[in-house]
């Protein structure tokens, strides 16, 4: 009678606990989930000093394997939309960074290609997960504008 | 009297069990202390522990199943000891192996130390009233963080990262062949500094907490045994350093799972035990930002009366 009741005390307990897995759309999986993507790829902006950027990927990263994307910085001609490409003042650098969980993942290689623009390599993200691709200006180590793009691994 | 000895030293076999489960995120996570909770003098424990993460639950709560291999392999020495008749002090140690595509690294995790106080003690065998410990618990920052890790795929983190204090309590109680337990634990992390690879500032974790049941079936010299433990973690928060502005700075997300295991246990020569165990991640509870997976342990533990 005893063991009844515990294990009926116990199913009371238990069962309401189950797990109610919700799977993420199947498009969110191996490959990079794209915010904002437009036909010529990603683009943001640095707030500070208003200079427009656009990312493309090279190689899309999966699980296994690193990727690469070009950057290019400049100004969105107000009559046609499409970007003129300028010099920045400064270093770029590139963070991927996963704020759920407070963490980034493996150092970005960013080399200059030519005028305003720049190839990022190495890039990997470590887990699954909602990342943000942090595209950095800088000025003797510091920060001192960032555009975030985001997105779902 | 002998048979509830017995079965006190089987429930906290499968509490023991539950330290090797280790967390969520990259390879460390509060462990439950190492508590006596019969009516030896001292014990000594070792468990090997196997683990696969077999899937990602994001931060709004969406799942998604892994499509790579992520293994880790743990083994742990704990030890416990009383003194002053009701005082204990206990100590965990764990070793802790990740392997993921060919890479793997291998180190110490995150150490632990506990002092226990029996403030419910079992003399006369009351028919309801439970055997309570309370304790206290220090989680030093031993192993690698996530945040500090180098190696490919940040394998070589394999802890959180952050010193901690926690203090719980864990009630007992036998009844013939049945035991169950309960245990609640809170705890906090402290902020530190931190400089990876890609950044660097002050990391800001909370507060965290514990909660299990449990229940077994003894009978002759096993021990059938299931439990559910529910895990919950604050937001990590980022100051980055060399940022202007709030550049770089952000919130975390809250982390919580539940973890179900089921056990059995041989008890040999009444001061030697051995544990099986399944635990599972991926079957309770309501996860949110989190690395959910299936362990199977092996334990050893040996005991010295009073």
């Amino acid at each position: 009678m005893f063991g009844k009741t515990l294990v009926l005390l116990s199913l009371l307990i238990v069962l309401p606990a189950c797990a109610e897995p919700r799977y993420a759309p199947a498009d969110s999986g191996d490959k990079v989930g794209r915010v904002d993507a437009t036909v010529d790829g990603l683009r943001a902006e640095l707030p500070v000093s208003g200079t427009d950027l656009v990312l493309v990927w090279e190689t899309e990263p999966t699980d296994e394997r690193e990727g690469s994307f070009l950057l290019k910085f400049g100004h969105r001609d107000p009559v046609s939309g499409e970007l003129v490409v300028e010099e920045i003042e400064g270093e770029i650098s590139v963070v991927l960074w996963m704020p759920s969980m407070g963490h980034g993942s493996s150092p970005v290689k960013v080399e200059r290609l030519s005028v305003g623009a720049y190839r990022a390599s190495d890039v990997f993200f470590v887990m699954p997960g909602d990342w943000e691709i942090r595209i950095q200006r800088r000025s003797g180590g510091r920060v001192l504008e960032q555009a975030t793009l985001a997105l779902r691994i | 009297m002998r048979f509830a000895f017995s079965v006190l030293a089987f429930v906290w076999v499968a509490l023991g069990g539950r330290a090797a489960f280790g967390s969520t995120c990259c390879g460390g996570g509060f462990a439950a202390p190492a508590l006596i909770s019969g009516d030896e003098k001292a014990q000594l424990t070792a468990s090997l522990a196997a683990q696969e993460i077999t899937t990602d639950v994001y931060a709004d709560g969406d799942w998604r199943d892994r499509s790579f291999r992520e293994t880790s392999e743990t083994i742990k020495i704990e030890g416990a000891h009383i003194f002053r008749d009701r005082w204990q002090v206990g100590a965990s140690l764990p070793i802790i192996r990740r392997s993921r595509s060919g890479e793997e690294a291998s180190g110490t995790g995150d150490l632990s130390g506990s002092v226990g106080y029996e403030y419910l003690p079992e003399w006369d065998y009351n028919p309801w009233r439970p055997r309570g410990l309370g304790y206290l618990q220090l989680t030093i920052p031993t192993g690698t963080s996530v945040h500090d890790a180098r190696a490919p795929y940040q394998l070589d983190s394999r802890g959180r990262g952050f010193w901690g204090v926690g203090a719980g309590t864990l009630l007992t109680k036998a009844w013939r062949t049945w035991d169950v337990f309960t245990r609640l634990e809170a705890h906090r992390s402290f902020a530190k500094r931190f400089a990876g690879a890609t950044d660097s500032g002050i990391l800001r974790p909370g507060w965290g907490g514990q909660f299990s049941l449990g229940a077994g079936y003894n009978f002759a010299q096993v021990r059938w045994g299931a439990s559910l433990q529910w895990s919950y973690e604050d937001s990590v928060d980022v100051i980055s350093a060399g940022a202007v502005g709030d550049v770089g700075n952000g919130s975390g997300s809250l982390e919580r799972f539940a973890t179900a295991a089921i056990s059995g246990s041989y008890l040999w020569k009444d001061l030697l035990s051995l544990t099986v165990s399944y635990a599972d991640q991926t079957l309770f509870g309501h996860p949110l930002n989190a690395r959910l997976g299936q362990t199977v342990i092996l334990q050893v533990q040996k005991r010295w009366a009073r």
